[in-house]
């Protein structure tokens, strides 16, 4: 499929601590189509930051990407890097994880860029959000990196002496020319901040958290990315404020054609945004598809117990049928060779002992699970005895930690 | 639960709770001659909550919804109002009467990783309001916790361990058991799950249930999460900057809500279906403006999609909204001008002819959010044209004249019916002709 943007192949990404190796990400591949929202949701620990970061090479020391591709497909780009990094080029995509660092940085905002949870993160609390979003512009003039932009015919310009001169008349704004102003005013005013030629000159600390968070999106585009990467980008916003949010993000999407990547532990931000979706747990995809596949039609018994765990705001069912227990150590020397949710599993089958591989799922081409019940039907006479698992550890508690065993839902 | 409660008496009356909290407010501020400001945090709530019953108290972040469930615990004192638990005022109570309420009130709070003391065990835990209320003998106390721990799912032989050893549902459990010790009939729950995934938020939210019904509890749900609230309140009151804007069973609040607010809530929480894409849903715009200096009339008017214009003014919704708007943010002083006249100045080459009207239509293109019928357009030109000269008052003034709603000039009240609404598109309320005054 050639207009796959991303295509990420057997990515692993691991933290070595004092305390033994994590393994965050595990032989992880997902393809996101052009244009596509694209949904990774899971549980907190799943590994789902810590995909976006190897995407953006942004994990930290002590981890590092020990394994995988990350192909990036966009032909100016490929052109570009063919000539100096032949072995990184295979039909027409780019290997991010073959090329040097420098390079890879380079795509920062113009390929890919990223939104946070906490919007404050990625501010700088004494310089205002008119001028880091300016200067977020005038970052991506310089490197010309993005020569598709309609923007980039002013860049000869911008360095005239005129606008030099105009830049020191704003002191406070010496490294901003005035055309560069002009653009974060006119990114402020895409993303819907009421009366954006005051907002400009504020301090991050005088914005609300919804403006904050559109600040944020407006700093993000400044380099027209090809692929905007959203981690939890209304977790922290209130309901109302979360929906003009999203709303927003599917209206710039639909005007910039823009591919998103957007992670989040809410089902229901999920179902609004995205055409496609990859549900994570314990550094693994363990079903993805099309929105239908796995909202209407799951195979994984993770997936179906995280649909079966939100209560409905439509009608006040009886019980919540939660999944019993917690999410696995991720400690290498603590995982073993089987499903990593066996453990948790209502259908626990022999099989499962394996470390099942992704299967073909049975919904449209898309889907995939990394489940025997994909293949095969469960039954009893194949089922792990109760109890199975408890009784290597002891329920309470052999691990501590994320390792925990909750008490069950009853 | 459905019973009729108007002749039963209530187990916690809340009558007008107020609490401010007071800024600038230091010996330096006041000498330094810096008026004190008044955040309005509870600004004069009601309700009953009655025995057996969860009652949720739902609304954005910063509405109020803690303090007063702080402050009914008397874990605050309140500025203004009172709270009665059993049929006793709970802010008179002093010696035993008090301590007796402590007893019969706990409350869990949102964060499992926080609420818990890192060095103490979880028996310690547990066992700590049982040790200061000096409840049985000390092996009585022993079996009591390890009882507790089982019956809210943990192990017995937990009682060792230290907090940081629980993963964050195990620690809400410990929250839960300790708040369980002293076998209170009512409990504050402040955002119980709100620290869990879904699928352990489902564990601890069938816990609760079942604790209800086995010890005949009495809830106070606190909670953002409307679906969480459906899911487990027999009734429900809705929060907006300090007040109480619709309150009713929980049946009729979801499927038939009465206020503007509650109904742009519901419409909001995005579904976990894939027919959410497809779900028309009307968003209000703008943020919950400050409780410090909160809107006059109804407090929702700022972003309402409802606001009641003028009886003999013919305006549409979406039109009477970007007037209002704009209305606000002139009150507010909240318009750059000096951006605008630049662009005036720019675009036009010459300041003098054309520049007034190239201003006007500059600043509307900024300030107003939907075009405008000729008539409306004339006077909020005329406004706009006021702006440029910078005679703000004049601009306020004359659309106030035009414009001025009931919304902004009356603090809606509640209903008196079995499912209030502060709201008055429901209780339209009589005004003078006098009251409309220039501002
Ligand atoms: N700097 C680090 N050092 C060690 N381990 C780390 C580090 N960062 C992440 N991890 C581990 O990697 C795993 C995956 O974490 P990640 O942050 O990707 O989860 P997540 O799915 O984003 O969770 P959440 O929903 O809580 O944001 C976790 O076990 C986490 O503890
Ligand atoms: S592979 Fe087995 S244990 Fe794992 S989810 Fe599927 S049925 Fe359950
Ligand atoms: S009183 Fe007016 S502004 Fe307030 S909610 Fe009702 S219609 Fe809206
Ligand atoms: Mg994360």
């Amino acid at each position: 499929m050639h207009d796959e943007i991303l295509t990420i192949d057997n990515l692993s990404t691991k933290f070595f601590t004092e305390n033994g190796t994590v393994r965050a990400v595990n032989d992880l591949s997902l393809r996101v189509g052009r244009g596509d929202v694209f949904g990774i949701v899971g549980e907190s620990g799943s590994g789902k930051s810590v995909t976006a970061r190897s995407v953006m090479d942004l994990v930290d020391s002590p981890g590092r990407i020990t394994d995988g591709s990350i192909w990036y497909r966009n032909e100016e780009f490929t052109d570009r890097v063919r000539e100096d990094h032949p072995n990184a080029v295979e039909d027409g995509a780019v290997d991010l994880l073959e090329l040097p660092e420098s390079t890879r940085h380079g795509l920062r905002g113009s390929a890919f860029s990223m939104i946070f949870q906490d919007p404050a993160s990625s501010f700088n609390a004494s310089l205002t959000v008119g001028e880091q979003i300016a200067e977020a512009v005038e970052v991506q003039r310089r490197a010309h990196a993005n020569p598709r932009s309609t923007r980039a015919r002013t860049s000869g310009s911008n360095y005239s002496l005129k606008n030099y001169a105009l830049s020191t008349v704003f002191p406070s704004k010496r490294f901003v020319t005035r055309a560069s102003r002009d653009r974060a005013i006119e990114l402020l005013e895409m993303v819907g901040i009421p009366d954006p030629v005051q907002r400009a000159d504020e301090y991050p600390h005088e914005y609300s958290g919804g403006m904050l968070q559109r600040a944020m999106i407006a700093q993000a585009l400044a380099g027209e990315p090809d692929v905007l990467i959203a981690d939890e980008p209304t977790t922290a916003l209130d309901v109302t404020i979360q929906a003009q949010v999203l709303d927003l993000l599917a209206e710039l999407q639909e005007e910039t054609g823009m591919t998103i990547l957007l992670i989040t532990h809410n089902l229901g931000v999920v179902a609004r945004m995205c055409d496609r979706v990859g549900v994570m747990y314990a550094g693994e995809i363990v079903e993805r598809g099309t929105l239908e596949d796995v909202f209407d039609d799951p195979v994984h018994p993770y997936t179906q117990g995280l649909l079966g765990s939100i209560p409905d705001l439509e009608g006040r069912e009886g019980r919540l049928h939660p999944i019993a227990g917690n999410v696995p150590s991720l400690f290498e020397h603590e995982m073993e060779h089987r499903c990593h949710f066996a453990d948790r599993c209502p259908k626990a089958m022999e099989e499962c002992l394996e470390h099942p591989p992704e299967f073909d799922a049975r919904g449209s081409p898309h889907h995939a699970a990394r489940c025997y019940l994909a293949e095969t039907t469960y039954s009893e006479a194949k089922a792990l005895p109760e109890g199975y698992f408890s009784e290597a550890d002891d329920p309470a508690m052999e691990q501590t930690e994320t390792a925990a065993t909750d008490g069950g839902g009853e | 639960m459905a019973r009729s409660r108007s002749d039963e008496i209530p187990l916690v009356r809340v009558s007008e709770l107020q609490k401010y909290f007071w800024e600038n407010d230091s010996l330096l501020d006041r000498l330094l001659g810096d008026e004190p400001v008044a955040v309005r945090a509870v600004d004069g709530v009601s309700f009953d909550i009655y025995e057996g019953e969860t009652l949720g108290l739902v609304g954005e972040s910063g509405c109020g919804k803690s303090t007063t469930g702080e402050t009914l615990l008397r874990l605050q004192e309140p500025t203004g109002g009172a709270v009665e638990f059993d049929g006793q005022n709970v802010y008179d109570l002093e010696g035993a009467d008090l301590k007796a309420f402590r007893r019969e009130a706990q409350a869990v709070f949102q964060d499992p990783f926080s609420s818990l003391d890192p060095r103490m065990t979880v028996g310690r835990i547990v066992r700590q309001p049982l040790d200061i209320h000096g409840v049985g003998s000390k092996t009585d106390r022993r079996t009591k916790v390890q009882d507790l721990l089982e019956r809210v799912g943990l192990a017995a032989d937990h009682v060792d361990r230290y907090p940081h050893e629980f993963s964050g549902g195990q620690r809400q459990r410990i929250g839960i058991a300790r708040a369980l010790a002293l076998e209170p009939e009512f409990i504050v729950l402040d955002e119980p799950t709100s620290a869990l995934d879904v699928s352990v938020q489902a564990q601890v939210l069938n816990l609760l249930d079942d604790l209800q019904d086995e010890f005949g509890l009495t809830y106070l749900l606190i909670s953002h999460d409307l679906s969480v609230i459906r899911h487990v309140c027999d009734r429900v009151a809705v929060m907006y900057l300090g007040e109480i804007v619709e309150i009713g069973p929980s049946e009729d609040i979801f499927e038939s809500p009465r206020h503007p607010y509650t109904e742009a809530l519901l419409e909001s929480v995005p579904r976990a279906s894939t027919e959410e894409r497809d779900r028309e849903r009307e968003t209000i715009s703008g943020d919950v403006p400050s409780p410090r200096d909160p809107p006059s009339g109804c407090r929702f008017r700022t972003r309402c999609p409802k606001i009641i214009p003028p009886d003999d003014l013919e305006i549409t919704q979406p039109e009477y909204r970007a007037v209002m708007t704009l209305r606000e943010r002139i009150e507010s002083r909240n318009i750059t001008l000096e951006a605008v006249s630049d662009e005036a100045e720019r675009s036009d080459g010459d300041l003098e002819v054309d520049s007034m009207d190239a201003f006007v239509q500059g600043l509307k293109t900024q300030v107003l959010e939907a075009s405008l019928d000729p008539r409306h357009q004339e006077v909020v030109d005329a406004a706009i044209a006021d702006l440029a000269e910078e005679r703000w008052e004049e601009a306020e003034v004359r659309l106030a004249e035009m414009y001025a709603s009931v919304c902004e000039q009356e603090n809606p009240l509640l209903t008196q019916d079995d499912h209030p609404a502060a709201c008055h598109l429901h209780d339209p309320p009589v005004i003078a002709e006098h009251t409309i005054e220039n501002p």
